[in-house]
């Protein structure tokens, strides 16, 4: 592991404040990031001895003790937030690791919790270490702890590989799927189950169909064939709304499908697993109890290469209109409620 | 300033600074300078603290709003 120093800090730090590291230097309150670092260092020695590369949930371990420790003891107290995120991410990124922080408004939450003790470094970690990938300039193929074979279903295979991969390290798992025949949840140690809703589990389940049918698997397009065809949900009223036709988007999927869309091998094309953590962030940003279709649409947002949001963005669906088109439906409909 | 040192690195220290007529907190924030100048230069450093700043820009825009 690499850790950071107190050089690291001010360089991070003149980046951040937008001035030269001599001034940084003059601001910072040395005392406290040399307590910070001790504490974070001392935190940092509890990963497994012996091994070169950092599992994803000690990366977030020590990523998030970092921060734990700069937002107690902060070098630059009128920063401290945006500082000890900033250090955090570079911590992971020299330890080859890269956050996918889809949502920002869920990590906002996360840190701002962490900063006032409302959430345990355990729950900020498992939040974070579900949303480590690779750095994608490494080769692939370099025994990285994600880097796992080909196999043939999203869904179940993602939980199981994720249980696996944890479980093995003694970790509790992150994130967790669960789909069953009456519905199902995603899980995660910081917003509990969060529950599909009616109309959202039948958009999993025919986006399962879809992916079947069309011989691909595991893409965000599947999701959002199955958001087409799932009833009448907030999704389909927004994409509705917004002049998006079904069977426009399908012909779009469908001509995709046969142009071999380029995903690399895996149990799940790894723009599908930031959909499904953008789902539940996007969830949680918005301090719902559960995911509903608004939701899976959103998250759909969350990459630029992501096959779904190029599609609706052709159709004129971007993710602006989309977001003013569900936030619309949702006002109405707290509208209906309340007259 | 207070920094957590070594006692043989601490004795050089304060050695350096009677030896220079400085104060030690001189000495050490001269010192730290002399790090942070190398690290600045630490090309694989700074072209993950550049990438990184970019790609979560708004994540550190919210928390600068929030901080405000």
């Amino acid at each position: 592991m690499i850790g950071l120093d107190l050089a690291d800090l001010v360089v991070i730090a003149s980046e951040v404040l937008g001035c030269d590291t001599g001034t940084a230097l003059t601001q910072a309150d040395i005392g406290a990031a040399d307590e910070a670092l001790a504490q974070a260092a001392q935190a940092g020695q509890a990963r497994s001895p012996g091994e070169a590369r950092l599992h994803p949930a000690e990366a977030a371990d020590a990523a998030i003790a970092l921060m734990g420790a700069l937002l107690r003891h902060p070098p630059f107290p009128a920063r401290r937030e945006q500082i000890a995120a900033a250090a955090g991410l570079q911590f992971l990124a020299v330890n080859d690791w890269q956050a996918y922080i889809d949502v920002p408004r869920a990590a906002v939450i996360v840190i701002e919790r962490l900063a006032a003790g409302q959430l345990t470094p355990p729950q900020a970690a498992s939040w974070l270490a579900a949303h480590l990938f690779p750095d994608p300039s490494l080769h692939a193929g370099q025994g990285h702890p994600l880097a796992t074979p080909p196999a043939k279903f999203p869904v179940t295979l993602i939980t199981r590989a994720i249980r696996r991969r944890y479980r093995r390290r003694r970790h509790m798992s992150p994130f967790l799927i669960s789909i069953g025949p009456g519905g199902g949840s995603i899980t995660t140690m910081v917003t509990g189950p969060l529950a599909f809703t009616g109309h959202a589990s039948e958009a999993l389940a025919l986006a399962r169909r879809e992916s079947s049918r069309l011989g691909r698997l595991r893409g965000p397009e599947h999701i959002l064939l199955g958001l087409m065809d799932a009833g009448d949900g907030l999704a389909v009223k927004a994409l509705k709304r917004l002049g998006v036709r079904p069977d426009a988007v399908r012909e779009q999927v469908e001509q995709l499908t046969d142009q071999e869309a380029d995903y690399p091998p895996g149990p799940v094309a790894p723009q599908t697993r930031r959909v499904w953590h953008a789902m539940a962030d996007e969830a949680f940003a918005r301090g719902d109890n559960y995911i509903g279709t608004e939701h899976f649409l959103l998250a759909l947002f969350c990459d630029d290469d992501n096959a779904a949001a190029q599609i609706l963005t052709g159709l004129g669906a971007g993710e602006r209109e989309v977001r003013a088109a569900v936030a619309e439906l949702l006002a109405e409909s707290g509208r209906e409620r309340s007259a | 300033m207070v920094l957590r040192l070594d006692p043989v690195l601490a004795e050089r220290l304060a050695a350096v600074a009677e030896v220079e007529g400085r104060t030690v907190t001189d000495v050490a924030r001269e010192a730290i300078a002399t790090l942070v100048e190398a690290r600045r230069n630490d090309k694989r450093f700074r072209r993950l603290l550049e990438e990184n700043l970019a790609r979560h820009r708004r994540l550190l825009d919210l928390l600068q709003a929030d901080e405000s």
